[in-house]
């Protein structure tokens, strides 16, 4: 029975011990700033410097990339991780560009190469800090969301030196956006179809608050989803599915696969969803550049939905010229269909 | 004086296994017992309830005219050497190192031992007349050998009693008799030697005194040529046997008559 | 060879000629590095810290030496001392040289801490502490949870240490489970990898005390760990307090290692491997095995991080080295101990 007594002790104070760091752990309180400084995603402060327009970056956060095309300078990139052969092929820049790690950090590699700034994601703390140690900047970014991308564009004008080149983007994004609600609107409320987007694995769906299902509802869709986490996709396992059965099912391409659109034909399981009846199961585009990843390609991710979903409002060559417009502002260039990896069909 | 004095000894592993039933024994200083019975008599069990091992047993024992419980295990080691059937080991050290562990009981928690412990270990080497083996690893030596160095252990703190749980078990003939041999004359040197065995030929060989489980719960004991006869083999084995004094080597030889 | 090996090479040479190896192996790794520092600059850098002056030497080398090499170098000697010893003590009151530091749960533990640690996002120093907590944690129900069993045998800890083990894995899949996936499971994974890249130089110096006092605790035990090895009962006959020894060993190795994860992360195969090594060079005695055994493991260490950090484009994680090294010397060793 000693033994018993000790041991609750020992628990007690244990779990009193806990609940004392718990409440030790502090939060940012925010300051106020001056006019050349700003809090970037992860609530660090940074300061705009004289030579901004000269800052050479590195990154190995892939969402970063589609970023510094769009603010056209690829020309700073010092080193980034990118497997995507697509980056590589139509810049120069990225090809020639070193790296410092997928995902993590090669810190020494970092310090030789030594950009003057390193843009990262904002959860990676431990990144953060010792690349700051380092003597280097890191500029978190953040991109989940629509206000998200606006302000990450915004900031990294700012402090790149880009602003014009970010304002034409947020331009082209309101204007974009703007374009599609007024579709949207027209749209008879008897019309409106429900519609989930599934994640790489089977029962994985993007969750209430993920950008996918932001752009379904902007496209005019319904996402009545319970289920939410704080980042994109939630697994609710292949049954609650069946029991939301959307009217549509949009396949990610953000994300590798371990299932294809046809099996889902095929499968005797699925076949009584009514998406898989009338054959409304679809493929986010492309292969090499997904629209559905969070990023300014959310733009023609929305309106590739919204012909989708409601075709007779939005047609195909009025998405195909969208598409073009889309490749020419972020790359100069268009690309062909079978290069990139989708169809519209 | 009595080494161990064992009064009123009960001892059951379980309610159908009553090994001992207010059993009583004396074990007095200076003399040499054999230790007789058959497999699962309690042969064992008697020497974990001498040594300390296990203590769930009711009646007493004493242990140099203080209860074994309350004696402490560091204590018990300096005074009882203790040869087992199967040696362990796990990891290979030599010989000299092997035998210098039974001199644990001389150190405290963090000391080790001094340079006049090794003394005292080479000393146990050439008692037994083994010094050839003190660098040998102990994973190399022969069954034999093996046996001399635990012998040598048992030795090595100077302990008033020595017990060898069944040492030549394992052993050839010749080597059976050099670890009798041993025991013999370790006994003339003075220690008080309790040997098990299960064999009444090497009882008689050893001759000096007998303890005798024959199942019953009790514990009899008494002078080898006294002790060891036909009724009383009888009784443990539960066959007869024949013994037959030979007057030529005044000594008594145990054995079964024709398989008919 | 392999016999002259066997009969014990003097000791003291062999721990002078480590030590030798060890000074050496610590230069050169502070010497090499994908980011280029002349040996000139390495020694003004060093004499600045020490004698706080400035040689005019360029912020980022000093970073780069001081923030980064320095402390890596430091942490590998440190992890890999604590993981050689604990395997080697481990072995040595479970009679079982198959036995490794993580044995009682406590890497488990560690990792299922850091894991709850960066679910609630708390700082590095609160994960630290927390991972250290329930690694301690899992151990000590391993102890209790054999008790429990109670079965007289030294299976009981194994098996216990297997269970609790695997009931820790489950845990820990869980917690991964409900880890949002692009965020903190990613940084779950990542502390539970091994790795020397972020070295918290706190951390470093209270591990420092730590393996100080638990090394010298071993060592003044070490001669009680050798007699451990007769098996639990004749142990005792002989008057060992084998329980206190085995409380004493497995307190001073949890500690040691439980720090180590906190540094580190999980690392695997050096506290198998570097106690058989050393054993073959200077048998069992744990006296001479400790000392060796904690040169060995921490040469090993730092030289498998400097490789880490010199091979190919990008750093590697530190355990895929000591799996891809570790493996086939194992095997070696194995098949060096049934050819005697």
């Amino acid at each position: 029975m000693q033994i018993k007594q000790i041991l609750k002790k020992v628990f007690s104070v244990f779990i009193v011990f806990n609940l004392f760091l718990v409440s030790c752990n502090t939060n940012n309180i925010r300051k106020n700033l001056s006019e050349n400084e700003f809090y970037d995603a992860s609530n660090n402060i940074l300061k705009i410097k004289e030579n901004a327009d000269e800052l050479t970056v590195a990154s190995v956060y892939a969402v970063s990339v589609p970023f510094f095309y769009a603010l056209k300078m690829t020309d700073r990139i010092k080193a980034i991780n990118t497997k995507s052969k697509f980056w590589k092929d139509i810049d120069k820049n990225i090809e020639n560009a070193d790296t410092v790690g997928r995902g993590t950090v090669d810190l020494e590699k970092l310090a030789k190469i030594r950009p003057d700034c390193l843009v990262h994601n904002a959860y990676d703390k431990t990144t953060v800090e010792a690349v700051r140690k380092l003597g280097i900047d890191v500029f978190c970014i953040k991109a989940e969301n629509l206000d998200d991308i606006i302000n990450t564009l915004g900031l990294m004008g700012k402090y790149f030196g880009k602003s014009k080149e970010a304002d034409y983007v947020i331009t082209y994004i309101k204007n974009k956006f703007d374009k599609i609600d007024n579709i949207v609107k027209s749209i008879k409320e008897e019309d409106k179809k429900t519609a989930i987007l599934m994640g790489g694995t089977l029962g994985r769906i993007a969750g209430a608050n993920a950008l996918q299902s932001f752009m379904i509802e902007r496209a005019g869709g319904i996402c009545k989803i319970d289920e939410s986490k704080n980042s994109n996709w939630v697994d609710i396992g292949v049954e609650r599915i069946f029991e939301y059965n959307p009217d549509y099912l949009f396949i990610t391409s953000s994300a590798v696969l371990d299932y294809d659109r046809e099996e889902l034909f095929e499968s005797p399981t699925w076949s009584g969803m009514s998406a898989i009846k009338n054959k409304n199961v679809f493929n986010m585009p492309a292969k090499i550049d997904s629209w559905d990843m969070p990023g300014i390609s959310c733009v023609i991710g929305t309106m590739y939905i919204l012909y989708k979903m409601y075709p007779t409002y939005f047609s195909r060559d009025e998405l195909e010229k969208e598409i073009d417009e889309y490749y020419m502002m972020m790359f100069n260039r268009t690309f062909d269909k079978n290069y990139l990896g989708y169809t519209l069909d | 004086m009595n080494i161990y004095s064992i009064k009123n000894l009960s001892f059951s592993y379980n309610s159908e296994r009553q090994i001992f039933k207010n059993a009583n024994l004396l074990i007095e200083e200076g003399k040499l017992y054999s230790l007789l019975g058959k497999n699962g008599a309690g042969k064992s069990t008697l020497f974990s309830l001498l040594l300390n091992i296990r203590n769930d047993y009711s009646g007493q024992i004493l242990f140099m005219d203080e209860e074994i419980k309350n004696i402490s295990r560091k204590r018990l080691a300096k005074n009882i050497g203790f040869v087992p059937q199967i040696p362990k080991l796990s990891f290979d050290y030599t010989a000299k190192e092997y035998v210098a562990m039974g001199l644990l009981a001389e150190t405290s928690l963090f000391t080790e031992l001094n340079k006049r412990h090794y003394e005292l270990v080479e000393e146990a080497f050439l008692k037994l007349e083994i010094e050839d083996l003190m660098e040998k690893s102990f994973f190399d030596l022969s069954g034999g050998e093996k046996q001399l160095v635990v012998i040598a252990r048992s030795i090595v703190s100077n302990p008033r009693v020595i017990l060898f749980d069944e040492p030549t078990a394992h052993l050839d003939i010749a080597n059976q008799y050099k670890v009798l041999k041993i025991i013999k004359n370790l006994n003339s040197l003075g220690y008080t030697i309790i040997v098990s065995t299960h064999d009444p030929n090497q009882v008689t060989l050893l001759n000096k005194n007998v303890i005798i489980l024959n199942g019953n719960g009790k514990i009899e004991s008494g002078k080898t040529e006294d002790i060891i006869n036909e009724e009383n083999l009888k009784k443990i084995y539960s066959s007869d046997m024949i013994v037959e004094n030979v007057k030529k080597f005044d000594r008594k030889i145990c054995f079964f008559k024709n398989i008919s | 060879m392999l016999k002259k090996i066997n009969i014990k090479l003097n000791n003291n040479l062999l721990i002078i000629l480590l030590i030798i190896i060890l000074f050496f192996t610590v230069i050169f790794s502070v010497l090499l590095g994908k980011y280029d520092i002349s040996v000139i600059d390495i020694f003004l850098i060093i004499r600045d810290f020490i004698f706080k002056a400035n040689s005019g030497i360029d912020e980022m080398s000093k970073n780069v030496l001081l923030g980064l090499r320095l402390p890596r170098v430091v942490a590998a000697l440190v992890v890999g001392v604590s993981l050689s010893i604990s395997g080697a003590a481990f072995q040595g009151i479970f009679n079982n040289p198959l036995v490794s530091p993580d044995f009682l749960g406590v890497s488990q533990g560690a990792c299922i801490g850091a894991a709850i640690g960066i679910i609630f996002s708390f700082d590095a120093f609160f994960i630290n502490v927390f991972a250290f907590l329930f690694g301690i944690l899992s151990v000590l129900i391993t102890v209790f949870i054999s008790k429990f069993i109670n079965f007289k045998s030294n299976i009981t800890m194994v098996l216990a240490g297997i269970i609790v083990g695997t009931l820790m894995s489950s845990v820990l899949g869980f917690i991964k489970f409900i880890a949002d996936p692009s965020t903190e499971l990613a940084s779950i994974t990542y502390w539970t990898m091994g790795s020397f890249a972020y070295v918290d130089t706190k951390l470093i110096k209270v591990a420092v005390v730590v393996l100080l006092i638990c090394f010298i605790v071993l060592y003044k035990i070490s001669w009680k760990i050798d007699i451990l090895a007769t098996g639990d009962e004749e142990a005792k006959v002989l008057g060992l307090n084998t329980m206190l020894i085995r409380n004493i060993v497995i307190i001073c190795s949890t500690l040691i290692t439980a720090t180590s994860i906190c540094i580190a992360g999980t690392i695997g195969w050096v506290g198998l491997i570097i106690p058989h090594f050393s054993r073959i060079l200077v048998g069992s005695s744990n006296k001479k095995l400790l000392p060796i055994s904690a040169l060995s493991g921490g040469i090993f260490m730092i030289i498998v991080d400097t490789l880490t950090r010199i091979i190919g484009k990008v750093e590697m994680p530190v355990s895929i080295l000591t799996g891809f090294i570790g493996a086939p010397v194992f095997l070696l060793l194995i098949c060096v101990k049934r050819k005697k």
